[in-house]
Order: structure tokens, then sequence, then C-alpha cells
């Protein structure tokens, strides 16, 4: 198992980090402004669904940077292809669909992953550079009506290392889709975030269940170093 | 919210109510035979994220089946086209891949979900009847490499009520391709269910999040104007 994370075939998909969701002035600060300053486990996660699921902390998700930083390095360092996925929508959000619709119509207002605008971006701390491949999507996976699998396919990639946020969601999303394609998937637990560590717990117990497998920034960077 | 869960335009989804799954003699219950007879109630007690996401108990799953019967009954009453998703793989695996090959090759030595075989099939209790549509797939999501889209678009159908198992895997890799292509997703919370209990309780509620809705049973009949007295 351990034996194919090495850098043979293999890419990096560094998911949504964003402004919108990393930085202070994002437009999730904007429209969650308590949860900018959240303290973790205020809220009883496990009893309390209904509150879990309204928990909303900014800064777990900003935990994800160092180790992001570490992999990409890591990969550049070793030809390992860095992929950048952003989650974007058109300013006018009629590429929306039902999220914006229907679900969250508040993301409107705040600019929400404005195509082209400073919150669409991603950190300044992980900026892109020449020869990495950034791959924009409007739905939570990667492969949903994006260009990612081209992409995957003309690198000859069969192993992916996952980083980025939210675990349980776009991380989560790509990551299922990928195994379903029938990727190798690494997820990298110590370079991933979610707004609230249930969430992240639980979704990497299952994904190592059953869809691929739960590492750490050193095990990646020790393998593609050898 | 409530205004969406109509009759109209609906279809319901039943997810891999399988023998496989679900019969103490099926392959999982062979594969993990530990698994299969567990204190519910001690397993519903453990609250600790970690440990929880160890847990395996494939009793908790049949808890799903009453509630998915009522669904079935209060469809076919209000004319919503059931449509049953049943997990198949070749009796050789050739088409496996690395759920399969390298996750978890022991599925192979049980026969796990081989098509045509009482594995494969779907539970007595909840038996398709003529002018059902079942849908097979080989891979977590009904959407992947299936039909499924094809027969949604015939019928019309923008929302979609889910049930089945198991919640955190096929049920929500379904709801979440679904959610992706626009359908207004409603799972049944009491319809579906998971070999853990935080799992389930995680994937409904960042579900409710960002992805759809969380209903019950109760709920749906409501909406569809029907009764759910006839199955129980």
């Amino acid at each position: 198992m351990a034996g194919r994370l090495n850098r043979e075939r293999a890419a990096l998909i560094v998911v949504d980090m964003q402004n919108a969701y990393l930085h202070p002035k994002g437009s999730f600060a904007r429209l969650w402004p308590e949860a900018a300053s959240e303290k973790p486990g205020g809220i009883d996660v496990l009893n309390d669904p209904v509150a879990a699921g309204k928990q909303f902390d900014l800064t777990l998700l900003r935990q994800a940077i160092p180790g992001c930083a570490r992999l990409i390095d890591a990969a550049r360092g070793t030809d390992v292809p860095v992929i950048y996925l952003t989650y974007v929508y058109r300013a006018d959000y009629r590429d929306g669909g039902v999220l914006i619709q229907d679900i969250n119509p508040a993301f409107k207002d705040v600019g929400y992953v404005a195509e082209g605008t400073w919150d669409a971006e991603v950190v300044d701390e992980l900026k892109p550079e020449p020869g990495d491949i950034v791959v924009e999507k409007s739905r939570y996976s990667g492969f949903h009506g994006s260009r990612l699998e081209p992409v995957l396919r003309s690198l000859g990639a069969r192993t992916l290392v996952m980083c980025g946020v939210g675990t349980h969601h776009c991380v989560e999303c790509t990551a299922r889709d990928a195994h379903m394609r029938d990727y190798r998937v690494f997820i990298t637990r110590d370079a991933t975030g979610e707004a609230n560590q249930t969430w992240k717990e639980a979704s990497l117990a299952a994904f190592e269940r059953g869809f691929g497998w739960v590492v750490d920034v050193a095990d990646v960077v020790d393998a593609w170093a050898a | 919210m409530e205004a969406k869960l109509a009759r109209d335009g609906t279809a319901l989804i039943v997810v891999d109510m399988q023998n496989a799954y679900l019969h103490p003699e099926g392959s999982f219950a062979r594969l993990w035979p530990e698994a299969a007879n567990q204190d519910v109630e001690q397993i519903e007690a453990v609250n600790d994220p970690i440990a929880a996401g160890k847990q395996f108990d494939l009793t908790l799953l049949r808890r799903a089946v009453p509630g998915c019967g009522r669904l079935i009954a209060a469809a076919r009453e209000a004319d919503v086209p059931v449509i049953y998703l049943t997990y198949v793989y070749r009796e050789d695996y050739r088409d496996g891949g690395v759920l399969i090959q390298e996750i978890n090759p022991d599925f192979k030595n049980v026969g796990y979900v081989a098509d045509g075989t009482w594995d494969a099939e779907i539970v007595d209790e909840l038996k398709p009847e003529t002018g059902d549509i079942v849908v097979k797939k080989s891979r977590y999501s009904g959407f992947h490499a299936t039909r499924l889209e094809t027969v949604l678009r015939s019928l019309h159908a923008e929302t979609l009520v889910m049930c089945g198992v198991t919640t955190h895997f096929c049920v929500e890799c379904t709801a979440r391709d679904a959610h992706m292509r626009d359908y207004r997703v409603f799972i049944a919370s009491d319809a579906t269910d998971e070999v853990n209990e935080v799992w389930k309780r995680t994937a409904l509620a960042s579900f409710a999040y960002g992805f759809g809705w969380v209903v019950e049973v109760d709920d749906i009949a409501r909406a569809w104007n029907v009764g759910t007295s006839g199955v129980t």
C-alpha cells in the first residue's frame, strides 16, 4: 500500500485553497463573521447534529495551509505535477444551480468566488507558479463539468495525492469521484481542513475504509524523495 | 423548502437494499461475521468519533428496511416512480477496479454482489414490482457509468427522494452527484442507515448544510398526500 505512494504517475491536487474560504476578509468570513473567531469545541457536535451542521470555524480551515505548502514544494522539487482546483461562479450566478438558487442564496450577496475577483484567487501563501495547472470548477467535485480528467489522462496520472479544503465537501467529492474512476487516492490528513473536526474525522475514517488511503504530509514527502 | 417536496417531478431512489448488505447470510455478514451480531444499543452509545469511525455493525443497516418499505408503498400509491439501484460486479470481477483489486480484495472470496446471484438481489421485504425501474451500477454512485440520468430525464424528475444503504457510501455518493447535477435531493433519515452512528449523523448533518435536505418518511408521505400505514 505504502509502496503505491511514489512519484511515478502521481499528481498533487490542491483543492479550493482560495481567499473565499481562508482569508479573514473572504466571502465566507463576511457571510459568517462570528465563524472567523469561533473557538473549536463550543458545540457538542456529536450529540447535536443540527448544531454541528451550523458550526463553522474558519480557523480550522486555515490549519491546512502549511501542509499544502510543504506538499506543493515537495511536488515541484520531484517533478510531480501540481494541479490547483478553484471553485468559481459567473458574477451573475446563472451557473449557480440548486446550491445558489435554493440552498444558499446568501452566497450571491457576498460575491462568493465570483470568477476573476480576489475572492476566487488562491491565497497568497500558495500561489500557483508557471508549470502548475489550474482547473476551475463550479460544483464541489473537481471532475464535474471540468477539464480535470483530460489533464490527468494526458499526464498519465494513476495516483492522486490530495490536500485542501473542506475535507468533507470539495476534497471528498473530488476524491470519491477519483476513486470511482479507479485512481489510487491518498488524502493528507495534516494538509486538509474542515469547518468542524467531527466532519473531518468521520470523512477520513470512512474514506480509509472504502475509498482510498489517508496519510500524513511527511509520508508523501518521504515517498516522493525516495 | 417544504414546498419543493411535492409529488410532481419527483422520483424515489432506493439504494442498494440487497442481500449482500442486509441479509444475515449475505456476503458482508460472511466476510465480517463478528459485525453481524453486535449489540445495537451499545453501538449507539459510543460517541467518540475516532472509536466510532472504526465501528462496523451490519445490524444497524437493517434499521433502514421498514422506512424503505413505507416509502416505496407511498411512492406507488402516489404514482411517484420507484427506482432501485443495485450494486453488481461481474463474477470474475474484471470490472472491480481499485476497490476490488487493491482496497478490499477479500470481496472476491465471498462472491460479493456477483451479477445474477442471490447476494446481489434486493431483499425479500422490498422486492421490485412491475413498473418499478432497476438500475445496476458497479461503483458507489448511481450516476457513475449507468443509465440513471437517462431514466431521470425521461421521467422529467427534478426532485429526488432517497433512501437505502449505506448513508455515507452509496447513498451519499449518489446524492452528491445528484446535487451537482442540480436535482433537489431529499434524504429520508429514517429510511437510510450506516455501519456506524457517527458516519450516519455527520453525513446527514453536512448533507443538510450544503447538498440538500434531510427529512423523515412521514414528511414525504404528507407531501405526497398519501398514508404510510399500508406497510410497516
